[in-house]
């Protein structure tokens, strides 16, 4: 068994998914909280559209990706600010204009679409050495940027417009935000893939979610889902010779099942909603 | 605490996003040291008049200073950190992972700058504005586990740990039961009279501004409609 740790294709798969666990789940809090969830995969998409518009014109996918998701950030902030819409509506106008993008551009890719469907899916055990290292350095920048703006990201999660008030840079932090899920779903989509990368973000903070009342903790919580389930799903995958990616999920949802079964704040729920019964 | 100058003055202001006038002619002035009160029926323009005051709402004709500082030139940063605003209500989901007490020390963070953490007359200072509103106990507990009343404390805790020249209420007493009303009430009025922090409170409640202020702005369609002693402001009710 110790044996298939030898496998450089194992070796990188383990790496790519402990970079992308930290990614996405610093993303991933960062959104939870601000209940902004949908934005993961409005990402993913605008990336999956800016690869997709790489292969069409035969140029580096990973590239485009990334301006695709950079284009999408600087969508979704002034849209959102401007007050016309919630965010959400925001994000769910990029998304579905990614969405038809990609659809178009999926149509119209010369020749066989495997590499495209492969961004789609994503294949941890089939990433790239360069993949490998945009992804250590995202979860890096990622981690860095946590400790260095704590403080202004704790506010901003907490309350944009008293982040403002207090004389913070709040639109500066929610850009940042945008800035920084735009470019861990780029890093993620050849070991994770466009559709695939939004559980990553979501489950392991939500999951860490109803563990507790500290940020700093949910950032450290998340991180260990994150990186758990991408272990945890990478381990049945290469035991069953059963598709990795879909395992990492599934791996994701069931430490949120979990976490949500045990979670303090549940109970603590039920006893408020019992007393005011009573 | 010295007289230089009032603490905001506004001649023939005119406020809003986009060419839009949310604010129209807007004259008036507060003296530093002193509380006034703000009413008006609803969409009258009372908080969009706070916003403009704390430089959230673009001045686009007219004269504004606030503690000083000219709203139209100064850095809107500088006006944020001397002003400290407490709002209605803060939509917090009951399981945000945020302490009561990280609430308050949010107070301080626009006075540490980037890159810093804070530091001990940080805790120091949101210490002393917990035990100010009487919340001490409810440091630890998380905010949105805290009754409305709890809540509103601990916004006013925040705001006090600020150390602001211009303190803003926006609502505070709107959505709590008489008993937390009373209270709230209470602490701004101590706190008024010992630190003779200039207030400004807007409210739909006649009574809380009759006992508070000594004069109310009567706002009316984005306007100020007049500007009127407490006891003047009692008959016209």
């Amino acid at each position: 068994m110790l044996e298939a740790f030898n496998d450089p294709f194992l070796q990188r798969a383990i790496l790519a998914a402990l970079f992308a666990g930290i990614a996405c789940s610093v993303v991933g809090v960062l959104v939870v909280t601000m209940r902004i969830s949908f934005l993961g995969v409005c990402m993913s998409h605008a990336a999956f559209a800016g690869a997709l518009l790489g292969l069409v014109i035969s140029a580096n996918p990973m590239w485009l990706a990334i301006i695709a998701s950079l284009i999408a950030a600087g969508a979704l902030g002034p849209l959102a600010d401007r007050g016309d819409f919630a965010p959400d509506t925001a994000i769910g106008i990029v998304f579905s204009s990614a969405l038809g993008i990609s659809f178009l551009l999926l149509s119209i890719i010369p020749g066989p679409k495997a590499e495209a469907l492969g961004l789609l899916w994503g294949s941890v055990l089939t990433v790239t050495t360069g993949s490998l290292y945009l992804l250590a350095a995202v979860a890096a920048g990622a981690a860095l940027l946590v400790k260095l703006f704590f403080k202004e990201l704790q506010t901003v999660v907490f309350n944009r417009e008293l982040a403002r008030s207090l004389g913070l840079p709040a639109t500066w932090v929610f850009y940042g935000i945008l800035v920084l899920s735009g470019l861990t779903t780029t890093a993620s989509l050849n070991a994770i893939g466009g559709l695939l990368v939004f559980s990553l973000i979501v489950n392991p903070a939500a999951a860490a979610y109803q563990l507790t009342y500290s940020l700093k903790k949910m950032f450290i919580i998340a991180a260990v889902f994150g990186v758990a389930s991408g272990w945890i799903g990478l381990a049945i995958s290469w035991k069953l010779n059963l598709p990795t990616g879909a395992l990492i999920i599934l791996a994701s949802c069931a430490l949120f099942i979990l976490a949500n079964v045990f979670s303090p704040k549940r109970r603590a729920r039920k006893i408020t909603v019992d007393e005011g019964e009573i | 605490m010295t007289a230089q100058h009032p603490a905001v003055k506004f001649e023939n202001v005119c406020a809003g996003y986009r060419g839009s006038r949310t604010l129209s002619g807007i004259t008036f002035g507060i003296d530093t040291g002193k509380i006034i009160g703000v009413s008006g029926p609803n969409g009258s323009g009372k908080t969009t008049l706070l916003r403009a005051i704390q430089g959230l709402l673009p001045v686009s004709s007219g004269s504004a200073s606030v503690l000083g500082l000219d709203l139209v030139a100064a850095s809107y940063r500088e006006i944020r950190r001397k002003t400290a605003c407490v709002y209605q209500t803060l939509d917090v989901d009951s399981r945000m992972p945020i302490t009561a007490g990280e609430v308050v020390m949010m107070g301080r963070y626009g006075r540490i700058g980037l890159f810093s953490h804070p530091k001990k007359a940080d805790k120091d200072a949101a210490m002393r504005a917990l035990e100010r509103v009487d919340a001490m106990h409810l440091s630890s507990r998380p905010f949105g586990q805290l009754s409305g009343g709890e809540q509103q404390r601990i916004n006013l805790a925040r705001a006090l740990a600020q150390e602001p020249e211009l303190l803003l209420l926006d609502e505070p007493t709107t959505f709590l039961d008489s008993k937390s009303q009373q209270r709230v009430r209470n602490i701004v009025k101590s706190v008024h009279n010992e630190t003779g922090l200039t207030t400004i409170v807007v409210s739909h409640d006649a009574e809380m501004l009759a006992e508070l202020c000594e004069r109310i702005i009567v706002m009316k369609h984005g306007s100020v409609a007049d500007i009127v002693t407490s006891t003047e402001f009692q008959k016209i009710k």
